[in-house]
């Protein structure tokens, strides 16, 4: 061993997340020590600084990045939405700072969330990455400072005043923010078309789809905020299925122990339970949907109405959609790949939310107004929602903030689907209560057979 | 038949593919190997080390710490082994091809192992 001081090698560990240096750290600064030595150095040179903050950021950008931006880029979009709902004459001091969230910081988030996700699955380098997430922040700021000035060059329009200062400033910001956007969009669709196999013509045609793509994307997030979130909750989603979470989940630390599959249960009993369940469920979403389209010509109540028989067939879908969901429930719990806890909760959190849409569809007039029954759906739905995503986050359980995030962005998941996309969507959810149960019928045969070879190779 | 390995992914694999090797010895050997020409940065050869490891391509097969210094080593799986094979295929049939097509057209045939344009 010499005397090379490795302070200087270590630094650029600090570009690396703190799960990365536990597991890496050491062997890298010892090879960067070996190399220097060959080479006599006493530092690092400045391309060795430059690929090591390149590598170190691309680290950071992984399935648990993706999960975090997502939910946060769900959570802005949500705050935007309650503030454009509840604080309407806020003026510009409640308004701009919306405009901004809503038109900036939310897709921004959304864009870096994709970035780590693609990151995640190896689609994109380190460089790539990088550079893409700088782009859509920067272009972030830019479309968020646009909204704002669109507002302002709007109100100085209506009150037949020039535009001036952030006003004249609008086409501008937007115009740089779509570009940036561009650049960042052509990294991240050029490597996926190279693995396509079009060769040279990957960057050219990434090109183009980013041209199209950039603008499209931009009126977007101005005319529909909405979609912002829409896009983020499917990132989060994918971010957090257990394939996508194993492409980058660090190594365990050598000797700590592996963890203990649970074995799985080959009960008969609840391969017949959950198929009874999935039965009477496939029967009801069929008498449900056919209520729902055809009913206002045999439904006593309906008479005639069209209406009415929608109201009674969702009423009906969202009952059968309580066995259904029992149904994937056993199947789950049977393959034992989570606790019981982690099934049941989301499981018992989503039927308690259709048998408030039952409720609601039930006894209220469907006049539009907000009652209890129809937002505790929509909150109900939401915990599922987070449940799932949060217990399947790639946390390292080794430190105390774990829990930490998990909450905050349980939390933030089930807010933003109750606010954003749960008053609507949780009534059309129980128009799929028959395609879940199909998709039941379906399951219990391939886990059974899965379930023994995987553990089987484990062993 | 194209190449899919990429150069650092087929020079890592070729150091691995005589025994396992600790990580600053395949950066040696990579070297060594290309004769400089796919020489590369430690934290870029850690990168590939990661992606190849991801990839089921190599596995981590111990440490030691020799002198203060952690030193992680790597063994080629079978599937690296195949992929070197089909890389190594692909090569020669770029190879091939490309030497057929000098020769009809007159220009002296390139021999394997003679400096840099040997390697394609």
């Amino acid at each position: 061993m010499s005397g090379l001081d490795d302070r200087p090698f270590r630094r650029l560990l600090a570009w690396y997340p703190r799960s990365w240096r536990r597991d890496h750290g050491d062997v890298l600064v010892a090879m960067m020590l070996d190399d220097a030595e060959r080479t006599g150095r006493s530092g690092p040179s400045g391309a060795e600084r430059r690929a090591a903050i390149i590598h170190g950021l691309g680290a950071r950008l992984g399935a648990t990045a993706a999960i975090i931006a997502a939910s946060l880029a769900v959570l802005a979009t949500a705050v935007g939405q309650v503030g454009l709902l509840f604080f309407t004459g806020g003026g510009p001091a409640i308004h701009e700072p919306v405009l901004f969230v809503m038109t900036g910081v939310a897709p921004a988030l959304t864009g870096v969330a994709l970035v780590a996700l693609l990151r995640a699955v190896a689609l994109l380098g380190d460089g790539a990455a990088v550079t893409a997430t700088v782009c859509l922040a920067v272009a972030g700021v830019c479309s968020g400072f646009g909204g704002i000035a669109w507002s302002q060059g709007f109100d100085a329009a209506d009150a037949g005043l020039p535009q001036t200062g952030l006003a004249a400033m609008t086409l501008p910001l937007a115009g740089a923010g779509v570009l940036l956007t561009m650049v960042a969009f052509a990294l991240l669709v050029a490597p996926a078309l190279r693995r396509a196999g079009l060769g040279p013509a990957a960057r050219v045609l990434a090109i183009v789809v980013a041209i199209i793509a950039a603008p499209v994307t931009g009126a977007l997030v101005f005319l529909s905020p909405g979609t912002t979130a829409v896009v983020a909750i499917v990132v989060l989603v994918v971010a957090a299925l257990p394939r996508v979470r194993g492409v980058r989940r660090a190594a365990p630390a050598v000797g700590a122990p592996a963890p203990t599959p649970r074995a799985p249960r080959s009960s008969a009993g609840g391969a017949a339970l959950s198929r009874a369940l999935a039965g009477i469920a496939l029967a009801g979403g069929a008498v449900g949907l056919a209520w729902a389209f055809a009913g206002a010509d045999w439904s006593p109540t309906a008479r005639g109405d069209d209406t009415v028989a929608m109201r009674e067939g969702v009423v009906i879908l969202a009952v059968s959609m309580i066995p259904a969901l029992i149904a994937l429930g056993v199947v789950l719990d049977r393959s034992r790949r989570r606790a019981g806890r982690d099934v049941w909760i989301p499981v018992a959190a989503a039927a308690a939310g259709f048998a408030a849409t039952a409720t609601d569809y039930l006894v209220s007039d469907g006049n539009g107004s907000l009652t209890i029954a129809w937002v505790g759906a929509a909150a109900a739905i939401g915990l599922a929602l987070a449940w799932w995503v949060v217990v399947r986050m790639p946390l390292s359980t080794g430190h105390g903030s774990a829990t930490g995030i998990r909450i905050g962005v349980g939390l933030g998941i089930m807010l933003a689907y109750t606010l954003v996309l749960g008053l609507t969507l949780t009534p059309m959810l129980a128009f799929a209560a028959p395609v879940l149960a199909l998709v039941v019928l379906v399951l219990p045969w391939r886990r059974s057979a899965r379930v023994p070879s995987a553990l089987s190779q484990a062993a | 038949m194209a190449t899919t390995l990429g150069p650092t992914g087929f020079w890592i694999l070729t150091a691995l593919a005589g025994g396992r090797r600790h990580g600053y010895d395949i950066l040696r050997e990579v070297d060594a190997a290309s004769s400089g020409r796919a020489a590369m940065k430690v934290t870029t050869l850690y990168a590939a080390l990661e992606r190849l490891e991801r990839d089921g391509l190599i596995r981590a097969d111990g440490e030691e710490v020799v002198g203060g210094r952690a030193r992680r080593y790597f063994a080629i799986q079978d599937a690296g082994g195949a992929a070197l094979e089909a890389e190594v295929a692909a090569l020669e049939h770029q190879a091939r091809v490309a030497r057929e097509r000098l020769r009809a057209a007159g220009r002296p045939a390139v021999q394997p192992g003679f400096g840099r344009t040997a390697i394609a």
